[in-house]
């Protein structure tokens, strides 16, 4: 009777379990330790290899429902960028974009004593995605002739000496879908290196293009922003949040395997009082 | 004519940006450059156009007095209020930010989290072993989702989801992205040839074009 029941668990307890998991590890944190991927240290070693004249596009193509799991990846990779001193052009293809690339300048500018103009600068939102991509590719001056605050993007010295997207050193696409395919299909072929950071289920879609080289290297949702920081050795918000993931994966594989060891018993119970039946009916028919 | 037009401007703007990725020509390129900018105007037009869509919409919605349609009051409230406030105060006035902070993002976030909630109940019911497929569906589930956690380190399950990830997962995902890439690429010449019209309002009838 018990196994019944818990193979039918009511979905507020299930609830319950998953909300305290994630809940309690923020409160109490378990300070479990990461070790980092080979994505993540392949996108490191490329923002490590930067130079103070190199250039590069980042590019926050998320939206609010993904934040929690790629706005810090942005984070650490732009603490990283800044402290290898190099130029930025953020490259907005959401509507969003350009929210985060500012929250995440003001926040991290200061400290690094960047610049607006001189180190790095806001393109303007660019619609249509894909042909946006294209469009950045094709012609960068032609699509860009302002940035997203109506200077001429020849006045400003962030992006001096840049003609096209070849100039590039590197492109940094944060990602809940298809853009970092977009650049890799249309900004990788002129010569520019593209590495992504990417929400949990984005990931499988691209690692086909990380395998033939067309993208440099990935970071792999929550777990890649944690190792990021863990990799420039400044914990943030992600190896906090690490936990709560940790705890609440947990109780889910906790959830499934009681669910199938309750489905499984209550089966075998059937089979027993269906048996029992038979045979009572059976010695009945008997007598 | 129209439907002559639109085949045209279609097939010219097609093969001019196919051609552009094989032939090193100037005039080539710079009429592929040209139209991809063009593009980019297009996208921001049907942007517009969308909002404008939404708009007539909801308005008939609401003037029919149709189901839930004070949903649409709330919609077209938020959609007018966010975009004057855009315009009148900027995207980096404080009210803007109060209002993408406070409620879209916050709305947008709470509503993607809750996901992590139904999947725990769903996969609570519904993810049962009744077979090897189920098992090997079960078992691969488990190391990646222990492979996303620090407490996999131990078992080296971080090593295994990767594993899984780069090996099983990407020869599925070439075979799916292959398939898909040549049914764009004979959409695309079919569209290009002007065989298939529908983006321009033809409709079928009896099975043929007309």
């Amino acid at each position: 009777m018990i196994s019944k029941k818990l193979a039918n668990l009511d979905s507020r307890i299930v609830y319950a379990v998953v909300f305290l998991s994630i809940l309690l590890p923020l409160w109490r944190p378990l300070g479990l330790s990461i070790s980092v991927s080979d994505g993540t240290l392949k996108v490191h070693g490329l923002l490590n290899a930067l130079s103070q004249d190199d250039t590069v596009i980042v590019s926050p193509s998320f939206t609010p429902s993904t934040e929690a799991e790629v706005y810090p990846q942005m984070k650490a990779v732009l603490r990283h960028l800044l402290s290898r001193n190099a130029r930025i052009a953020f490259a907005c293809l959401n509507v969003e974009s350009q929210i985060y690339a500012e929250e995440s300048m003001a926040a991290l500018a200061p400290e690094f004593g960047y610049e607006y103009g001189v180190d790095y600068v806001i393109l303007p939102f660019t619609p249509g995605m894909e042909t946006a991509v294209a469009a950045i590719s094709n012609n960068f001056l032609g699509t860009y002739p302002r940035d997203a605050y109506g200077t001429p993007l020849t006045e400003i010295e962030a992006v001096t000496g840049i003609r096209s997207v070849s100039d590039f050193a590197l492109i940094v696409d944060f990602n809940t879908g298809n853009t970092a395919i977009y650049y890799i299909q249309y900004a990788n072929p002129r010569g520019v290196r593209v590495v992504a950071g990417a929400s949990g289920v984005t990931v499988p879609y691209l690692t086909p293009y990380l395998a033939t080289g067309q993208l440099s290297g990935l970071i792999d949702g929550m777990r890649g922003a944690a190792e990021y920081e863990s990799a420039i050795g400044y914990p943030g918000e992600a190896l906090a949040a690490m936990d709560a993931q940790s705890l609440s994966h947990a109780s889910i594989l906790a959830l499934i395997g009681l669910g199938n060891g309750a489905s499984f018993l209550s089966k075998r119970g059937d089979a027993r009082d269906a048996e029992q039946k038979k045979q009572s009916y059976g010695g009945e028919l008997d007598e | 004519m129209k439907l002559t037009l639109a085949s045209l401007i279609t097939l010219v703007a097609g093969i001019t940006v196919v051609a552009d990725y094989f032939v090193a020509a100037p005039v080539i390129n710079h009429a592929a450059s040209t139209f991809t900018q063009w593009s980019v105007m297009l996208s921001a037009f049907s942007t517009a156009l969308g909002g404008v869509n939404l708009l007539a919409v909801h308005k008939k919605r609401l003037s029919q007095r149709s189901a839930n349609w004070g949903l649409s009051v709330i919609l077209l409230a938020s959609m007018v209020a966010w975009l004057v406030i855009g315009l009148s105060l900027g995207t980096e006035s404080s009210v803007y930010k109060f209002i993408w902070d406070n409620v879209y993002s916050s709305l947008s976030s709470t509503l993607f989290a809750l996901n992590a909630f139904f999947i725990a109940s769903a996969a609570y019911r519904s993810f049962r072993v009744k077979g090897i497929d189920t098992l090997i569906l079960l078992v691969t589930a488990c190391a990646v989702m222990l492979g996303r956690t620090g407490l996999g380190e131990a078992y080296r399950m971080p090593e295994i989801a990767d594993w899984l990830i780069r090996v099983p997962n990407t020869a599925g995902m070439r075979g799916i992205t292959i398939g898909g890439a040549l049914g764009a690429i004979s959409v695309s010449a079919r569209v290009i040839l002007g065989l298939e019209r529908g983006y321009a309002g033809e409709r079928r009838s009896g099975g043929s074009y007309q």
